[in-house]
């Protein structure tokens, strides 16, 4: 199949309710294209929880002492993960600039590493949701052992199903979530409600170029979206961007941070290499997936087939000023 | 890959029983001459990368990141075989 005749247009394919806007990327996206909006939540709801129902101690092997799962931030490739999650933490509470009492969103919330960085580090009320009960188990927990769950709260919840207040939330953030999101337009309009004026909003994830680049249905990219992951759909920069800006957000900021994302794979792959014996030992076959995923991730970005941004948006007049952000 | 040391019969033999059973072969058919892409064994890209990850829990070794990021490097079985020799007689992962 060409690439021409791989871009058709949605619209011909939403027959049964599906609100999904562009083009097909990829198989898996051309599948969930197929389904009924109920039938990809709860497609979602299955698929993606099942990477992360797998013990925390085994991701407490590979990630840093908080367990993010998304990319850190490098001033040297030498650095430690511990050392540039805590900057990339930083940094998205520097962009968020979380004032006392506001409350706070975290959609696809993992075992909590940004939500209770920012708890720990503002004072803010925070409202976490995951596909995952042992990562809201392990998140919770950590919020004890932290003091910080008189803020913290935490469902096992599908975004779309989320029950929320019109203009309820003065910052929402997706780190390393919205990739397993489908209904991309929809969640937007969600978020363009679901914030106060002033409110923010802020994805750091993954995206495909415009212009095509590498095999997007090769079956290294079908092993990573489906087999390990459950589900991606990963879209160009622009069509996030367009998406967010028709649901009435204005676009603040974005920078890429690709090659941040292969050094951070790089660490995690060598922490699988290390601590293989007591990852199979909790669940036999999961340090191949792992390192094999991660290794089609990696080279995905050294190669820059697959680009990573942090994006930040605002409902309204922005509460921070991002051109006084100094570049050194 | 070519100017590698020596390796041993047994390491070459398991190297080319992960391979078969990669593949889904009969080990006899994986000759150290046979290319490993679509001109012998057929394997893709993806398969390159799990094979590796294979041959790195059996030895216990880390292919260096010049070929794990690009395994196209490895043509053939015997590229894999002469790899997997000299990441063995460096040491395993620490």
């Amino acid at each position: 199949m060409s690439a021409a005749e791989r871009m058709v247009p949605v619209e011909g394919r939403l027959s049964r309710g599906n609100v999904a806007e562009g083009v097909a990327h990829t198989q898996a996206e051309r599948a969930a294209m197929e389904r009924s909006r109920e039938e990809q939540i709860e497609h979602e709801r299955a698929q993606v929880a099942e990477h992360y129902q797998h013990e925390p101690a085994i991701f407490s092997m590979v990630l840093d002492r908080r367990l993010a799962y998304a990319t850190g931030v490098f001033h040297d490739p030498s650095e430690d993960l511990d050392t540039a999650q805590n900057r990339k933490f930083a940094r998205i509470a520097a962009k968020l600039a979380i004032k006392p009492g506001e409350k706070v969103l975290d959609v696809g919330c993992g075992w909590g590493s940004n939500l209770l960085y920012l708890a720990q580090h503002t004072e803010g009320v925070f409202h976490g949701i995951t596909l995952s009960e042992r990562q809201r188990g392990e998140a919770m927990s950590r919020a004890r052992a932290w003091g910080v769950d008189d803020r913290v709260t935490i469902d096992v919840c599908h975004v779309e199903e989320l029950a929320f207040a019109e203009e309820s939330f003065d910052a929402i953030l997706f780190s390393g979530s919205i990739v397993h999101m489908h209904n991309r337009a929809g969640i937007h309009g969600l978020v363009s409600r679901a914030l106060k004026p002033g409110g923010r909003m802020l994805i750091s994830d993954c995206y495909f170029p415009a212009t095509e680049r590498g095999d997007r249905e090769s079956e290294a990219t079908q092993y990573i979206f489906v087999e390990a992951l459950g589900y991606c759909r990963l879209i160009g920069l622009w069509e996030e961007l367009s998406m967010i800006e028709k649901a009435g957000l204005d676009i603040l900021h974005v920078e890429d941070l690709t090659r941040h994302y292969a050094l951070t794979l790089g660490k995690w792959i060598d922490n699988v290499r290390r601590n293989r014996q007591r990852i199979e030992a909790l669940s036999p076959g999961f340090s191949r997936v792992l390192q094999s995923y991660m290794t089609v991730a990696k080279m995905s970005f050294a190669r820059r087939t697959a680009l990573e941004y942090m994006i930040l948006a605002t409902k309204g007049q922005p509460a921070v000023d991002v051109g006084r952000w100094e570049i050194p | 890959m070519s100017g590698s040391m020596p390796v041993s019969e047994d390491l070459s033999r398991e190297v080319r029983r992960i391979i078969a059973q990669t593949v889904g072969v009969p080990v006899g058919q994986v000759t150290m001459e046979l290319r490993l892409d679509a001109g012998g064994l057929g394997i893709d890209s993806l398969g390159l990368i799990k094979l590796n990850v294979s041959i790195e829990e059996r030895f216990n070794i880390a292919i260096p990141d010049s070929v794990a990021d690009d395994p196209s490097q490895l043509k053939s079985v015997r590229d894999v075989v002469e790899l997997v020799g000299a990441c063995v007689a460096r040491g395993g992962v620490s």
